[in-house]
């Protein structure tokens, strides 16, 4: 009886532990375009009145930040005339494409275009978190919970 | 210095060749896209090559127009919105004074300038601070009171005036009396501002505005710095006229330099030759490069009479 206990408790587990990681990923990648766009906002706004160098700012926006676009911020300052090149990791190849994109952007135009891009990055930024936002809401907690059941269901089959 | 800023900005093999050069005597690098990189050495310009200078095509170092636009971007550390109102201006300043002028197709709005794209060619200019280049002519423009008395100093380009303003700051503003000189840097140039600090020598007692038009300084340092001497470089049109004329009615004592052959040609002016002929400046001090680059050819009174001071210096 505390074997087959076991085993369920185990498998439980287990599945719990892969929901949790596609919960936290899913959170991740909120946060992520989030952080996107709030970098969107900051290069924005520092163009428009402050005008310091793009490194500098990048870099202020590293310190605080703690999602994986901080990696990717120091990867552009690193090389800044290179293309950067995103690691397979949260980001689907459309949105690392698009990252990419947008990195390599900067610095690259006078103010005004420069305002303009980072406007339209912006827009595109936003969606993205919306969206990814709206399905996280819905599905997140659903994830897990199903993720559980399906443990317990594996559990008992596998008895 | 200028190698760091040549390994910072150009491509490799030129930086390289670059650093096999002789520094004092390297003032200029010629990059123009789809063409060979020429450089300023000594005594007139030569195609660069990997071993150094050459007078052959043959074995020049060749740079595309990609090249140039990454010599730019790498210029400005990839932050052209920083920098754009200087690219509109044709040129960017960076570390040590090392000025780069820029060609390219320029955007227009409204009639102004509103960016530079397509860059084409950029001319990498090496300032030489040479010190110690205006303590002659320094003598000459000083009243025996100490003072200093408002002084043009005229030349063809290239022919050193800024070097000799930039000595001159540095004197004025070093002497045993303290004079607190303003330099109005408007094409960084004088005292190669970066990132807020001077990065050439001018002066213990300076003070230095640059980036603004000579009007604006000028109105606003007489006001708020109350400067005894304003040092500016390049006169060229009526506004600069008004600004000067202003600083020296309200008593303050103006070095500026002008471009033409001769102080009398300076009439030929029409927007500057009122300088001349309400007799602001007391001092007019002629260069050439007839013995080489910085030769003072005359110095000269208010009426235009030569002052007496040797062999050409």
């Amino acid at each position: 009886m505390i074997t087959k206990l076991c085993i369920i408790c185990l498998c439980m587990t287990s599945s719990s532990m892969v929901g949790l990681i596609m919960l936290k990923r899913r959170k991740n990648r909120v946060e992520y375009f989030s952080s996107l766009v709030k970098l969107s906002d900051k290069l924005i706004s520092e163009i428009s009145f402050r005008k310091e160098n793009l490194t500098v700012v990048l870099k202020e926006f590293a310190q605080d930040e703690k999602t994986e676009l901080s990696e990717h911020v120091k990867s552009f300052c690193a090389s800044p005339y290179e293309k950067i090149h995103i690691q397979k990791g949260i980001l689907k190849t459309g949105e690392r494409a698009a990252v990419e994109e947008f990195f390599f952007s900067l610095g690259a135009t006078d103010a005004d275009t420069q305002i303009f891009e980072l406007r339209n990055y912006g827009q595109k930024f936003q969606e993205m978190y919306s969206s990814e936002s709206e399905r996280f809401k819905k599905n997140g907690n659903v994830g897990l919970k199903l993720s559980v059941l399906a443990g317990l269901a594996i559990g008992i089959l596998i008895l | 210095m200028f190698c760091e800023v040549f390994t910072k900005i150009l491509p490799p093999d030129i930086s390289a060749a670059l650093n096999k050069l002789n520094p004092d005597k390297l003032y200029e690098v010629r990059l123009r896209g789809g063409s060979f990189v020429s450089v300023g050495y000594g005594d007139g310009y030569y195609y660069l090559s990997q071993n150094g200078t050459s007078c052959s095509i043959q074995n020049a170092i060749f740079v595309n127009e990609n090249a140039i636009q990454q010599i730019v971007l790498r210029a400005c550390d990839k932050s052209l919105y920083a920098v754009n109102d200087h690219i509109c201006r044709g040129y960017l300043t960076l570390d040590g004074g090392v000025r780069i002028g820029i060609a390219g197709t320029t955007v227009l709005e409204n009639g102004n300038v509103k960016t530079v794209k397509n860059f084409s060619s950029v001319n990498i200019r090496v300032p030489h601070q040479v010190v110690g280049c205006g303590c002659k002519v320094a003598g000459l423009l000083q009243k025996p009171s100490g003072k200093y008395y408002s002084s043009l100093i005229v030349s063809p380009p290239g022919a050193g005036k800024t070097t000799l303003l930039r000595d001159l700051a540095r004197i004025a503003s070093t002497g045993k009396r303290i004079l607190n000189v303003l330099i109005v840097d408007e094409r960084d140039e004088i005292a190669a501002v970066r990132n807020g600090k001077a990065t050439l020598d001018v002066g213990k007692n300076s003070d230095v505005i640059s980036g603004c038009t000579k009007a604006y300084a000028f109105i606003n340092a007489v006001r708020a710095l109350r400067p005894d001497i304003i040092i500016t470089d390049e006169l060229c049109d009526s506004e600069d006229a008004d600004a000067v004329e202003n600083a020296i009615a309200s008593g303050v004592c103006v070095f500026a330099s002008i471009h033409a052959d001769t102080h009398e040609r300076i009439s030929d002016k029409p927007q500057l030759s009122r300088l001349i002929k309400n007799r602001l400046f007391e001092r007019y001090v002629d260069l050439s490069c007839e013995r080489g680059i910085g030769t003072v050819s005359g110095i000269y009174d208010k009426n235009f009479n030569a002052l007496p001071f040797g062999e050409p210096l």
